[in-house]
């Protein structure tokens, strides 16, 4: 009997917990059957007794294409296209914004402090005379892109280190496996808390660490992914011919992972626009004069503001809700396009 | 049916009729099925995977998965009807009047609680006489019914650490723990290896005769038929197409199904090298069914006749005889195949 | 069990060197000589440079790496982790003073996630594809979408500040007796709790319904026995089994949340330390903070690893 499988596609990953990672713990073996002495060897089930409801597939749809039964799969997910659209006018927003309003974000102007809205500053000004929906503007640039750059970067990270485990096996992968297991079940904010205050708070520092830390995600799917792949006849035989290993690599296991590295990187942005926030809230994350959403909220922590100044933390707030809800819906809504069978869970 | 004492039988179904609602549409996967069980007799029902075997089981117990409803019919239990029955009512006779058995010993049991305390469950909920004491002698008494070696200490084990062959026999006695009348097994060794099959029929029958409990016994195998039914109905996409005796049902089929059935098992004395002579295609999807005779696409009487565009009746041939075929008699005149 | 204890064992230790050394070299990249600092320029007087020179020697600065790492451990085996500062206190004895508040706090916050997880997910799966499943899931789905460190500004706002209902900074104020730890624990307690139920909430229900689905749930019926009965005595047993390990899981989100929220509520534990120090740049606090927080998440994996192991009595090792 083996112990409780903590390690790499085992019930002890971080998935459970994490909205960051992966399907949750739905997808995930269930620790019972994991460690089950009584799986396989057996007929599982009696077929008599299954209602025939599984059969319902079979009645469904004609032959559609894969691109389109893919769509057809991600609007089942009835929240995911308003997150869709909610998430490209809040992109648009950001890029476009300046174009529209045309406010100087920095723009100090001492004669304008901390005003409630008016018709000249729609959300009022900061403690600085700046306007706030300026700042809310390209604050909203800075906290997408960290989200895009560093979700990116893991999940590049995690995709190379699974394909490199899945693909070389053997110590590399047991090596992997046992860092990815570490990191998961160490505090990512306390990392970042730590190198922020050795290094002092930068965005590419910060992009740079999110995405060294988070790459368990991808790292996990394309490790099993390769796995499997590697078993696949095409992909032996082409190892059997000769085939060097980058080009197996990029044409045969980098295509198979994409659909579900994307899900994993959809899912990642949402968390680490959060986790942005939350350092710049800190005042670990965006350093002046730069800000981001978080930064804005940093400045809540006075009591005095955020009793008599609510037009100054809570549209950053509220955008950083509604930017995460949409992409999270969305990350469902892809969720259901790349595994089906999700959907009827 | 007839009612003289002897008969009367203690478990009636009539007309039995189960859907499920299912993303494709309401499939019906019991389709009027009717039988009548004697106290202390053993029924054999036969039938590939989805004919509805389990389903009828479970539906007797009102046990029907969630999307699942008895749509037609009704189950009595000496007379009093079980279809419709409150809840309440109904786990009054689980387990008390009517206990089941399963397939699969493996899944069957819960993993966590030890034997002792699975087979606790039911005598506390039915036997309200005893105290601890009593029903821990009646555990420990149950498992050296089913043959169970070392009972006071197999008791306290998990079933993980039991063989398939052994919870099996655990779950006989967890079965039988209240004394039912009917006992449903739904293909008890079916997941079991050869060598054991064998001892769990024999166990069951052991224990039949020990309680003079009635038992329906499912399967597959007609082997299983022959060896411990005294009367077996063939079921065949959702309908009992055939019924009689074992004897009757082995000499003379009169439904090509059954008959098909019989020509594929394999036979000591079959001697010309065992090309057993299987029925042709797959068992139907109970979602969609062939318009008439469901058997229609793989019978080789039927071959383009215009009666099987309608579903044959079950057509009484005689006491406890029937069958649902529009040419039984021309099975009755043919000869029996090799 | 003892060979598998043994190998969780190692490698928490591998990984508490790996991290101890990450965080040592991290200190030798601070920009700028402590010592120095340590030497005010405008105000010593005489040789500045010999002075930092002979500290340097006397502190070991001078050795090689390894050796002041060796140096470095062997005090941390002795207790002693430093000193603040900024303060002058030793840094064990700062987080001796601060650790209790903060496991206070991840207790009872995972009290309620756990509770109302495990609740939560348990009835969406008995109601699964109904209206109650489908809030609770969106529900879950709001709260992992917005930082808890809003929640908690908008709670400050709303109950503290607006209401005037509850306590909004600290653990208790002085001879405030029950009542008064109470109210000052709700809200941080509350928010860290409810955040922390997203988990539970996902990882209960999916494991709910695998249960409901077994054969074994099908067998207590058979017996008779109530829905409600099998569902608490045979369902809940099994589906609930994975909880320590899901538990053990959901320690390093506690202890980021730990931070935000502490330093939010003014609350007295160690993430308010570690924040307090980074902006003071007190590094051997934030090294102690480090240093005890993965002692802690290790510790804490391993015993969910061996209570899993116990709990499943088909885990024979």
């Amino acid at each position: 009997m083996t112990a409780p499988d903590r390690t790499v596609a085992g019930p002890g990953t971080k998935a459970g917990l994490d909205p960051k990672a992966g399907p949750g713990p739905a997808s995930g073996p269930d620790p019972i059957a994991g460690t089950s002495p009584i799986t396989g060897a057996i007929p599982v089930a009696d077929p008599d007794s299954t209602t025939p409801g599984l059969d319902s597939d079979l009645l469904a749809s004609p032959p559609v294409s894969p691109r389109r039964a893919a769509w057809r799969r991600f609007l089942k997910y009835r929240l995911a296209l308003p997150g869709l659209i909610v998430l490209t006018l809040v992109v648009l927003g950001a890029v476009l914004g300046p174009l529209l309003w045309q406010v100087d974000p920095n723009a100090v102007d001492p004669a304008q402090y901390r005003n409630p809205p008016s018709p000249d500053h729609p959300l009022g000004t900061d403690s600085a005379g700046r306007d706030v929906l300026a700042r809310l503007i390209v604050g909203g640039r800075v906290s997408l892109a960290v989200g895009l750059a560093a979700a990116v970067t893991a999940t590049f990270v995690g995709i190379l280190l699974g394909a490199l485990a899945g693909y070389a096996r053997g110590w590399v992968d047991s090596f992997l496996s046992r860092v990815c297991e570490v990191m998961q079940s160490f505090p990512t904010i306390i990392v970042i808390i730590t190198f922020a205050a050795f290094f002092g708070p930068s965005l590419v520092t910060m992009i740079i660490i999110i995405g060294l830390m988070e790459w368990t995600g991808g790292f996990r799917v394309t490790r099993g992914l390769t796995m499997s792949l590697r078993e696949q006849d095409s992909v032996v035989a082409v190892v059997g011919l000769g085939a060097r290993n980058s080009r197996v690599l990029f044409r045969h296991i980098v295509p198979a992972v994409l659909g579900p590295a994307t899900v994993i990187a959809t899912g990642m942005i949402s968390g680490v626009i959060m986790t942005e926030a939350t350092l710049s809230f800190l005042g670990l994350g965006v350093p002046p004069p730069s800000s981001s959403w978080g930064t804005m909220l940093n400045q809540a922590q006075s009591l005095r503001i955020l009793e008599s100044m609510p037009w100054m933390w809570l549209p950053p707030g509220i955008a950083i809700a509604i930017t995460v809800l949409s992409v999270n819906f969305i990350g469902e809504g892809l969720r259901n396009a790349v595994d089906p069978r999700q959907g009827q869970r | 049916m007839t009612s003289t004492s002897e008969t009367t039988p203690v478990l009636s179904v009539r007309d039995l009729t189960c859907e499920f609602s299912t993303a494709g549409g309401t499939v019906r996967a019991v389709n009027g099925v009717s039988f009548d069980l004697a106290p202390g007799e053993t029924l054999g029902v036969v039938g590939e995977s989805g004919s509805g075997k389990s389903i009828t089981m479970l539906a007797i117990l009102g046990l029907l998965a969630a999307n699942g409803r008895i749509t037609g019919g009704s189950v009595t239990l000496d007379g009093v009807e079980l279809v419709g029955a409150s809840e309440k009512r109904l786990q009054s006779v689980r387990g008390r009047e009517i206990s089941m058995i399963f397939q699969d010993p493996m899944t069957a049991l819960n993993p966590v609680m030890t034997i002792a305390a699975q087979i606790d469950e039911s005598l506390k909920r039915h036997s309200r006489g005893l105290d601890r004491r009593g029903r821990q002698s009646r555990i420990i008494e149950l498992l050296d019914q089913v043959r169970i070696p070392n009972a006071v200490r197999r008791a306290r084990q998990y079933p993980h650490e039991f063989s398939g062959g052994m919870r099996q026999r655990a779950m006989i006695a967890m079965a039988m723990a209240n004394r039912p009348r009917i006992l449903l097994a739904d293909e008890p060794t079916t997941a079991l290896d050869v060598t054991v099959q064998a001892q769990i029929l024999d166990l069951l029958h052991d224990v039949q005769v020990e309680t003079g409990t009635a038992l329906v016994m499912i399967t597959h195998d007609l082997g299983v038929i022959a060896e411990v039914a005294d009367r077996a109905l063939v079921m065949y996409a959702g309908r009992v197409v055939e019924t009689g005796t074992a004897a009757e049902l082995f000499a003379e089929p009169r439904h090509p199904y059954t008959r098909g059935l019989l020509a594929s098992r394999p036979t000591l004395d079959d001697t010309d090298g065992g090309d057993l002579d299987a029925i042709p295609g797959q068992p139907p999807n109970p979602a969609r069914l062939p318009s008439g005779c469901s058997f229609r696409p793989r019978c080789d009487l039927a071959q383009g006749r215009t009666e099987c565009a309608e579903a044959p009746e079950l057509a009484v041939l005689g006491e406890g005889r029937a069958a649902a075929c529009h040419f039984h008699t021309e099975l009755a005149l043919s000869e029996r195949p090799a | 069990m003892v060979s598998f204890v043994l190998r969780r064992l190692a490698i928490s230790v591998v990984t508490l060197i790996g991290i101890s050394m990450a965080l040592f070299a991290l200190t030798r990249f601070i920009p700028g000589d402590p010592v120095s600092m340590y030497f005010n320029p405008l105000t010593f007087e005489g040789d500045r440079e010999a002075a930092v020179e002979a500290v340097r020697a006397r502190l070991g600065l001078n050795d090689p790496i390894p050796v002041q790492y060796i140096a470095w451990v062997r005090e941390i085996f002795n207790g002693n982790m430093g000193f603040s500062m900024i303060t002058g206190r030793p840094v064990t004895e700062l987080i001796a003073d601060r650790l209790p508040a903060t496991i206070y706090l991840m207790g009872v916050s995972t009290v309620i996630a756990i509770v109302l997880g495990i609740t939560g997910g348990i009835i969406a799966a008995l109601r699964k594809n109904t209206i109650v499943d489908y809030a609770t899931l969106l529900g879950a789905l709001g709260l992992v979408s917005v930082p808890s460190f809003f929640i908690a500004l908008l709670a400050i706002y709303i109950f503290g500040l607006k209401l005037g209902w509850l306590p909004t900074a600290g653990i208790n104020v002085p001879n405030g007796g029950w009542g008064d730890a109470i109210r000052h624990l709700i809200l941080p307690a509350g928010i860290m709790g409810i955040s922390g139920s997203v988990g539970y909430i996902r990882w209960a229900r999916s494991s709910m319904l695998d249960v409901l689905d077994q054969d074994y749930m099908v067998t207590a019926r058979s017996k008779g026995l109530s829905r409600p009965r099998v569902v608490l005595q045979h369902g809940l047993r099994n589906a609930l089994i994975p909880l320590v390990t899901i538990l053990s899981m959901s320690i390093p989100s506690l202890f980021g949340g730990s931070v935000v929220i502490e330093q939010l509520f003014a609350w007295p534990g160690t993430g308010r330390m570690a924040i307090d120090a980074i902006s003071n740049r007190d590094y051997p606090v934030v090294m102690g903070f480090v240093m005890i927080t993965t002692i802690l998440v290790l510790v804490c994996n391993l015993l969910a690893d061996i209570t899993y192991a116990l709990v499943d009595p088909r885990i024979r090792l």
